[in-house]
């Protein structure tokens, strides 16, 4: 009974813990799925430390599942290591292990074996990636390519839209994008459809490129500045019209003869008007007198000041000076709102006598003094009749002055006749009138206008100003052929075909490239990483598959031979959990393998192993689809994946940092430690060779784009110290007469630079071939002779060493027309971030060196 | 408020309050007139013949004006925008002379030294050749009565003078004219000893700074001689120029300062008088010829300045258009009369890249 409870206990712990590790496995599953369906900028980048760590729990796991099973398959008696096979039991020689084997030394090995699988994975796989051929790294570049262009939906197959039908639905497209590189890569039919249509491609991405830059930044521009030009013509016509109206104002003898009159009448009217309000004051001066006379405050300081000046005290001086007190008193008289009397009484002209009552003292002089002011206020003198006034200065003054109102600036001494500097006058005050206006038009004008006043639309339309104008307005979108009336899509045409058509794709691409993948090339990191992510996420995940797989059978022998009952729930289970949600992707309209079958017909032609691994793929894509679909959303999934995530470390500014390894113990130090021991491993099995970089890589784009060489540079002392020209014609007839036959030719210089210039020209190999050019071993001969031609050009010379000092390490020149002069740019380290860049919107960050001096 | 203590007292203070006050002023006049006369006098050389006085006023409109002797002229100095010389190269002056103060600036005339003597010679704008000499005292006589003291003399003492002939020439112009400024039209060689003499300086070609005689190009036949003045920006700005015979066009090349025509022309006008003619004539038109004007106008024609015949159609109608309104659009300016054509979107789609299989 004990025993039988023990045995169930047993089979559920196991069953618990079975299914504890199918649903890590499930988990590690769908996070790859998850991962690889991202583009690679975002593996590479945000996702970069999640991605490191999750590679870290697949190893983890399938080690411990590899261990598990390789301990298991064992025999047992391997473990009876202290030689206890003599207290073996029955039923435990059946096994052939003993207790201690059992309990001690096999969980020992399982583990040991466990921890050295972790590392060992990673060795393996680095191995394998290292010892993969060129071409074949050549060909996971192309899927990589196909894959972030299928996943960017930037690439469609001729006669096969269900491809585009997947990706554009979000939850079909994940799979498939993950999975596509491996049958990209695999598949010898699809890889070759890839290359057969990767000029093209890269020919659409670039164009897509610049015509999106043209749209997004160039024609913004562009009509930005047709708003400043159109505001600018409408305000030179409106310029342009003021002035002529002004300029004909200003010389205009018939409306200056006009204006002349009026100003005449106008002053003659003034003239006579001054008389006349003149002698009707004159005639009221004695008017108001009274009221003032009677002022109690005005006779009380009368009184006040006649009674100091009677005063018997007060002698001549003083009297002299109470008469002018009470003349300044009275002069500055005013009423309570301020404004004066009107009345100018001199001192000698005070009575402050007592003959008469003040009343009538007061009203006298008022009187008087009220006329005095009149006199004095109206420039008229007490004699002067009308008639005398008429031509007297202060007529004249007073004409002067109403000219002056309008405008109009005559001498001092103009007199009444003088009609001519009246007329010049008038002819000043219009003067410059128009040339103001047009001031007024420049500065308001954005460029400060221009100074012809005649110009129509051609003409304004083609002035220097406006093309300043426009260099300015497109900035670097500005062409020598951009005018205000020019057509955009002319124009967007003219700026396409001016473009540097450097396509990143192209370049990685070429088939001249495969040398570019030999350890120290420039496309070495390159070459590893797109092998990694072709090979690497579709395996992970077809093994975790197979593992859960494999787990079930392990599971139903175990649970065959102890319980049935089990056997069949397990089973069930396992049905209901897989069984079902695959049966249901398999048998589905939209079943993958289905459309494999279709593709594979059309495009994977090659071999029947083409072919059956196309259809193979499909069925996984179906399995998987099946899992994918009901398990993605798994809450133990969405566990796993927040243990695994890790975000970028970014500073402050968002950027990121790098990472600082923990010191203390943990499952990555370990694996780096044993990843270091285990080193050795590689090279010992002939494999992995290393290969310090190259100094500077350089790779000559021809005219038409197309890559010329690639050569790699070592650099010692300053100097050139080694040229390795790779022979990227290998595997190839033509490479391997290079290789192998022996030429000689005294003039290697400009074998170099026909080398340059026809490399892909498989007619000169053939001449080569046939010894009319050169008679030596070519490619060794080439690379220790581009050695000392280099270090015999200086300014070439002088870029490299520039470049090696500034870390940069991948120079690409491309040839100038018809020339042997380049224009140079240099590249970061390429890596496979850069596929996904140049595809999506983003610029490769190539920089153009400017100045640059290279030549070959 | 008469004081009635005494009567005596009442009389003096009643003298006294007159005395005082005084009587009451009326300073004002009977009739009032105009203390300025205002006239429609035009400038000094226009004609106030009653035979003119229809055109006269036509002419004015125009910023023209009619003299004595039926010359069409500028209204006034300032029409120009640069001076006007009278260039004397005869004793034969025209009847406006001694009236030409809101006309002509001054006074232009070359002179050389013919056997020992200065003479006033007709030459070209190089100084070359030159004929017809008279002397100098010759035109004292005939221009004193006429010059008006505002007048500016400007003298060009032939190119290959001596600096004692020079000096004997600026002391002999000293006192023989009425005139507040007198320049001397000479090479830079001479610059100092001119300004030194008290005299205006003219360079004999381009300078800094001065006045300078402008190159034979820069002439025409209406303006025989030229000044210019470098700007701040070097560019020459005509500032004066040398003018006889034909006074009204070199006026007009300076500056085009005719006013637009009052009426419009078109074939129902009949009234072909002068006054109607000037009303309508285009402001390109030569208003010297006003009789063969009046001819062509039946015709639907006129004379411009240049001489050439042309229709009043033909100018309304380049009046009028611009020139987009007349390019033919295969023209290769055609192009900068229209509107940019905005046939680019700015959301840009992708295409795709389509993966075809290659036949093999």
């Amino acid at each position: 009974m004990l025993a039988k409870g023990a045995g169930q206990v047993k089979i559920l712990v196991l069953l618990g813990l079975f299914v504890v590790y199918v649903c890590l496995e499930l988990s590690l599953n769908l996070l790859l799925i998850d991962m690889y369906a991202k583009p690679l900028e975002a593996v590479f980048g945000e996702y970069q430390l999640t991605a490191e760590r999750l590679e870290l729990f697949g190893r983890t796991l399938s080690g411990f599942g590899l261990a598990l099973g390789i301990i298991s398959f064992m025999p047992g008696h391997l473990f009876n290591v202290l030689g206890g096979a003599k207290d073996t039991t029955d039923a435990q020689v059946e096994q052939g292990i003993n207790k201690l084997g059992k309990w001690v030394f096999r969980p020992i090995a399982f583990v040991l074996l466990w921890a050295l699988i972790i590392p060992s994975l990673r060795i393996v796989i680095d191995g394998v990636v290292d010892s993969t051929s060129n071409e074949k790294k050549l060909s996971a570049v192309r899927a990589i390519v196909y894959k972030e262009a299928y996943l960017a939906e930037s690439v469609t197959i001729e006669g096969f839209p269900e491809f585009d039908e997947i990706v554009s639905d979000p939850q079909r497209k994940d799979l498939v994008v993950a999975l596509i590189p491996s049958l990209a890569y695999f598949s010898g039919g699809f890889n070759h459809l890839i290359e057969s249509n990767l000029q093209n491609m890269a020919d659409v991405f670039l164009q897509n490129r610049q015509e999106e830059t043209f749209s997004k930044e160039a024609l913004p521009r562009i009509r930005k500045f047709d708003g400043i030009y159109k505001a600018e013509w409408a305000s030179y016509k409106k310029a342009r019209q003021d002035y002529t109206e002004a300029s004909r104002r200003e010389n205009n003898f018939a409306l200056l003869e006009q204006e002349r009159t009026e100003l005449l009448n106008k002053a003659n009217e003034r003239i006579n008007q001054h008389w006349q309000v003149y002698s009707n004051e004159l005639l009221k001066a004695e008017d108001f007198r009274k009221d003032y006379a009677e002022n109690e405050n005005i006779v009380k300081v009368y009184r006040d000041i006649r009674n100091k000046y009677q005063s018997s005290k007060c002698d001549r001086e003083c009297r002299d000076f109470y008469r002018a007190e009470f003349a300044k008193y009275l002069n500055n008289l005013t009423f309570k709102d301020g404004e004066r009397f009107g009345v100018y009484l001199q001192a000698d002209e005070v009575n402050l006598t007592k003959i008469l009552k003040s009343k009538y003292q007061l009203m006298g002089m008022f009187t008087r003094g009220r006329r005095a002011y009149l006199h004095r206020a109206y420039g008229i003198s007490e004699e002067m009749e009308y008639e005398q006034y008429n031509q007297s200065p202060v007529a004249t003054n007073l004409a002067i002055a109403v000219f002056k109102e309008n405008a109009v600036h005559v001498a001092k001494e103009w007199t009444m006749n003088d009609m001519r500097p009246l007329r010049q006058a008038i002819t000043n005050k219009y003067q410059g009138r128009a040339q103001a206006l047009w001031v007024k038009y420049q500065n308001g004008s954005s460029f400060g206008g221009v100074p012809e006043k005649n110009l129509d639309r051609v003409d304004f339309a083609r002035l220097y100003e406006i093309k300043v104008l426009a260099k300015i307005a497109l900035g670097p979108y500005y062409m020598e052929s951009f005018t205000p009336s020019i057509a955009e899509s002319r124009y967007k045409k003219m700026w396409l075909a001016s473009q540097d058509n450097i396509s990143f794709i192209q370049m990685v691409t070429s088939t001249a490239a495969t040398a570019a993948f030999s350890p120290g090339g420039s496309m070495f990191q390159l070459g590893k990483d797109a092998v990694k992510l072709a090979v690497i996420p579709p395996v992970s995940i077809a093994a975790s598959l197979l593992a859960i797989f494999l787990l079930f059978i392990k599971l139903g022998m175990y649970l065959w031979a102890r319980s049935k009952v089990y056997l069949v729930v397990a089973m069930g289970l396992g049905v209901f959990a897989f069984g079902i949600p695959v049966g249901k992707s398999v048998m589905g309209e939209n079943s993958y393998h289905g459309m494999m079958v279709a593709f594979a017909e059309e495009f994977s032609d090659v071999d029947t192993f083409d072919k059956t691994f196309t259809v193979g793929f499909g069925y996984v894509l179906d399995l998987e689809n099946g899992i994918f679909k009901t398990y993605r959303d798994l809450a133990v999934v969405d566990a796993v994946a927040s243990v695994v995530h890790k975000k970028l470390p970014r500073d402050e500014n968002g950027l990121p940092v790098a990472h600082i390894e923990t010191t203390s113990f943990s499952l990555r130090s370990y694996d780096d430690l044993a990843y270091s021991v285990l080193d050795f491993t590689p090279e010992m099995l002939g494999i992995g060779e290393v290969t310090a970089p190259f100094n500077t890589n350089i790779t000559l784009l021809k005219q038409d784009m197309n890559v010329g060489a690639y050569l790699g540079i070592r650099l010692a002392d300053k100097k050139v110290a080694e040229v390795s020209m790779p022979n990227f014609m290998q595997g190839t007839d033509i490479g391997l007469i290079a290789e192998q036959r022996l030429f000689y030719q005294p003039d290697w210089q400009s074998l170099a630079l026909e080398y340059v210039s026809n490399v892909d020209d498989p007619s000169y190999w053939l001449q080569l071939a046939q010894g009319d050019i050169a008679k030596e071993t070519l490619m060794q001969r080439l690379e220790r002779n581009m050695a000392s031609y280099l270090n015999d050009t200086p300014a070439t010379l002088a870029l490299l060493n520039n470049l090696n000092e500034k870390g940069q390490s991948n120079l690409i020149l491309l040839e100038l027309e018809r020339s042997k002069k380049y224009r140079c740019f240099v590249l970061g380290t390429v890596t496979a971030q850069m596929i996904s860049e140049s595809i999506e919107s983003n610029t490769i960050a190539y920089e153009e060196l400017p100045d640059c001096k290279a030549r070959l | 408020m008469i004081s009635r203590q005494s009567p005596l007292l009442f009389v003096l203070a009643l003298f006294s309050v007159l005395f005082v006050s005084g009587c009451a002023v009326d300073k004002r006049p009977e009739a009032y007139s105009n203390a300025i006369l205002v006239s429609s006098a035009f400038p000094a050389h226009g004609s106030s013949q009653s035979q003119y006085a229809a055109l006269q006023q036509a002419l004015l409109s125009r910023n023209l004006l009619i003299a004595d002797n039926g010359e069409v002229l500028p209204v006034m100095k300032g029409m120009c925008e640069a001076d006007m010389l009278y260039h004397i190269s005869s004793t034969n002056l025209p009847p406006y002379i001694g009236q030409h103060q809101d006309l002509y600036a001054g006074f232009y005339f070359d002179v050389a030294l013919v056997n020992g003597s200065w003479k006033v010679v007709n030459t070209d704008n190089d100084f070359g050749q030159f004929n017809s000499e008279f002397d100098l005292a010759l035109l004292t006589s005939v221009l004193t009565p006429r010059i008006m003291p505002n007048d500016t003399l400007t003298i060009r003492p032939q190119p290959n003078v001596t600096a004692k002939a020079l000096g004997e020439l600026m002391s002999l112009m000293q006192s023989v004219f009425p005139v507040k400024r007198t320049r001397f039209v000479v090479s830079s060689k001479f610059a100092k000893q001119v300004e030194q003499a008290g005299y205006d300086l003219v360079l004999s070609s381009a300078g800094a700074s001065h006045l300078y005689l402008g190159d034979t190009l820069s002439t025409s036949a209406a303006q025989e001689r030229t000044f210019f003045k470098l700007d701040y920006t070097a560019n020459a700005e005509l500032k004066a120029f040398a003018a006889s015979e034909q006074p009204l066009v070199a006026c007009m090349q300076a500056h085009n300062f005719v006013q637009p025509p009052s009426k419009k022309f078109s074939n129902k006008l009949k009234a072909n008088d002068l006054p109607s003619v000037v009303n309508v004539l285009p402001s390109n038109a030569d208003f010297n010829q006003l009789s063969e004007q009046q001819r062509l106008f039946t015709t639907g024609q006129y004379l411009t300045i240049n001489g050439d015949v042309l229709k009043y159609s033909t100018y309304q109608k380049l009046q009028a258009g611009s020139r987009c309104s007349r390019l033919a659009p295969s023209d290769p300016l055609y192009k900068y009369c229209e509107d940019r054509k905005q046939d680019v979107s700015t959301d840009y789609i992708r295409r795709k890249a389509t993966m075809r299989k290659q036949g093999n």
